[in-house]
């Protein structure tokens, strides 16, 4: 079974030289017309401009200048904190790792590269993938994710992980359940000010709204390990769900901030809802 | 005055911290704990929870250890007369009453016969229980006299002395004088409080000696003790106040010469025939119209053990946690 294919558009140019699916600032064997230059900057006779040339004052042969597509880096961050690990109907690093093999195969398919920086408290050595065009690179992180068992007790490392992405503006799905302090994921933002984000929120409708219908829950905090004893009821149903609500908003103004709304994959990944987020 | 028979176990107790730090209850895995909302009745609950355990605990512990409250001795107040009841146990009174054995013969098999100590002690028990306000000491007599429950108000511990003896058949010998003397003895030392009272409860089949008529009608002046005899009379015996010359009734009614003793005294003294059903009610007239003072007297509230007690409350306070136990999410 094929993973996903995803089709993503990025609203900005690039700067690699690398021929690609997206629009470029190098001038190349494009479609896009960008001027003309006498033919003595662009000596290619193949794009003379006879209308351009009559027009020319000085008299000079026209030649059109175009762009050409290039590609771009496409780059996952992940949260690997332990927080992760919560499980409702499914696992959320099963999401990250049909997630990761999606975009993984649909970059091949664009033609751009694709890497990946896993971070707990810190960004993870073992769960580091430089960006590389091979296609086999995501499957294989993939696979290794969906055995994941997260321990990381913060996401921290989410912060630093901007420097492992290198100086040419990326695409890049930060992905998290984002339960982190918005200090910590503003300072994420900001570190990664250069690239396109792209906010991935992996939430479970059972965290906050198919809950137990009554009883005695004590409830333990995947990171922290500190537990809460919860009387499940009608009316404490009602205010989680408006605990949550109220989070999305905060977690929404704070990423619009930053230039783009989250994408929420509650019901596991769907390439299509991925899409439709790009072109929707 | 609580107490502990094992102090020992008190070393279990530290044990009772334990729920108030560790909580015991399967834990379900959340994401985003900070996330839920606080709920104040949550929290109470699981304080209480965990106080309940804490108490199961402690109460179990008080069990081990074996808590009781300790003998106390407390100074009543009562209001009324001191009643010394002095029953005959002897053997004539296994003998048959005069009323209600119509059918038998003289020498019938015991237990089918209505005896004179059962009806006596069936008197005392309605007399007790109609004197609430008084209290009363037991003394039994046949050969030597013996005390069996001193003064006491505690209606239940008179019955259930009055009824003890009622259990087989009697002593052989009879001493009446020196049963009643050391009844009266009784109330040697002991302040006036209230009238007192002899009842004596007998046949009377007994012969006083003139030393001990003496020192009876002594006694019986220097405590200011009232005798009151309830008299039992013997199936075909012509009874206290049957017309009888001497000669005869010392063969076959002894009991008219101590009758004639006690009325000739000169001191209160009334003898009732427990055939006549209202005798007991004359009785208790005659006791009511007696002056009484308010007494002191102490009382003894015996040990009690309380650990049952504290593992009942164990078990209901563990009931409870099971309760909530049942409550609990096993699957967010």
């Amino acid at each position: 079974m094929s993973p996903g294919e995803v089709h993503y558009k990025v609203g900005w140019r690039a700067a690699g030289h690398h021929p690609g699916h997206h629009p470029s600032r190098q001038q190349g064997g494009g479609l896009h017309f960008q001027h003309h230059v006498p033919l003595a900057d662009a000596p290619d006779p193949r794009r003379f401009d006879v209308r351009a040339s009559l027009r020319d004052p000085f008299e000079r042969i026209q030649v059109r200048v175009y762009r050409q597509t290039s590609a771009i880096p496409v780059w996952v961050v992940a949260d690997l904190s332990a927080s992760m690990a919560y499980a409702g109907t499914c696992a959320k690093t099963a999401v990250l790792a049909d997630l990761v093999a999606g975009l993984g195969y649909s970059a091949y398919r664009t033609g751009d590269r694709f890497g990946f920086v896993g971070c707990a408290e810190r960004p993870l050595d073992d769960w580091l993938m430089p960006s590389t065009m091979n296609r086999a690179g995501a499957l294989d992180l993939a696979a290794r994710l969906r055995g994941l068992v997260p321990h990381g007790r913060g996401a921290d490392g989410l912060a630093t992980a901007a420097g492992l992405l290198g100086a040419r503006r990326a695409l890049v799905f930060l992905v998290s359940d984002f339960h982190l302090p918005l200090e910590l994921v503003e300072r994420t933002l900001l570190g990664l000010a250069l690239h396109d984000v792209v906010p991935v929120v992996l939430w479970e409708r059972s965290e906050y709204a198919e809950l137990p219908r009554f009883g005695l829950a004590r409830v333990r905090d995947a990171e922290s390990g500190r537990s809460r004893l919860l009387f499940m009821r009608p009316a404490l149903h009602r205010r989680i769900a408006a605990a949550y609500a109220a989070r999305r908003e905060r977690l929404a103004t704070l990423f619009a901030r930053h230039g783009r709304l989250p994408l929420y994959l509650e019901r596991g990944f769907d390439a299509d809802e991925v899409t439709h987020y790009f072109f929707g | 005055m609580l107490d502990l028979e094992h102090p020992a176990a008190l070393l279990l107790l530290p044990l009772a911290l334990v729920p108030l730090i560790v909580h015991g209850q399967s834990t379900v895995v959340h994401a985003a704990v900070d996330l839920l909302p606080e709920d104040g009745l949550s929290r109470a609950i699981d304080a209480g929870l965990r106080l309940l355990g804490a108490l199961a605990v402690a109460a179990m512990v008080l069990g081990i250890g074996g808590l009781y409250r300790a003998e106390q001795r407390v100074e009543r107040i009562g209001q009324g007369a001191q009643d010394v009841l002095l029953i005959d146990s002897s053997g004539s009174m296994d003998s048959l009453f005069a009323v209600g054995n119509d059918q038998r013969g003289r020498a019938a098999v015991w237990g089918t016969y209505t005896s004179k100590g059962q009806v006596a002690r069936r008197l005392l028990a309605e007399y007790a229980a109609r004197r609430p306000q008084d209290t009363f000491a037991l003394f039994l007599f046949s050969g030597n006299p013996i005390p069996v429950l001193p003064l006491t108000a505690k209606q239940d511990l008179v019955q259930a002395a009055i009824a003890a003896g009622a259990i087989e058949r009697g002593l052989a010998s009879t001493d009446l004088a020196n049963g009643l003397i050391r009844s009266l003895q009784f109330f040697e030392g002991k302040p006036f409080t209230g009238s007192r009272i002899v009842m004596l409860v007998s046949d009377g089949a007994a012969h006083l000696t003139v030393p001990q008529q003496d020192r009876i009608k002594y006694l019986l002046e220097k405590y200011r003790v009232s005798l009151y005899w309830l008299y039992l009379r013997t199936q075909f015996s012509p009874g206290l106040f049957a017309d009888v010359d001497a000669g005869t009734a010392e063969q076959v009614v002894p009991e008219q010469a101590v009758h004639a003793f006690f009325s000739g005294m000169g001191l209160p003294y009334r003898a009732f025939s427990a055939e006549n059903p209202a005798a007991l009610k004359e009785a208790i007239a005659e006791v009511d119209a007696l002056q009484n003072l308010p007494m002191r007297y102490e009382d003894v509230i015996p040990r009690r053990d309380l650990s049952a007690w504290c593992y009942g409350a164990g078990l209901a306070l563990l009931l409870v946690l099971l309760g909530a136990r049942t409550c609990e999410v096993q699957r967010w």
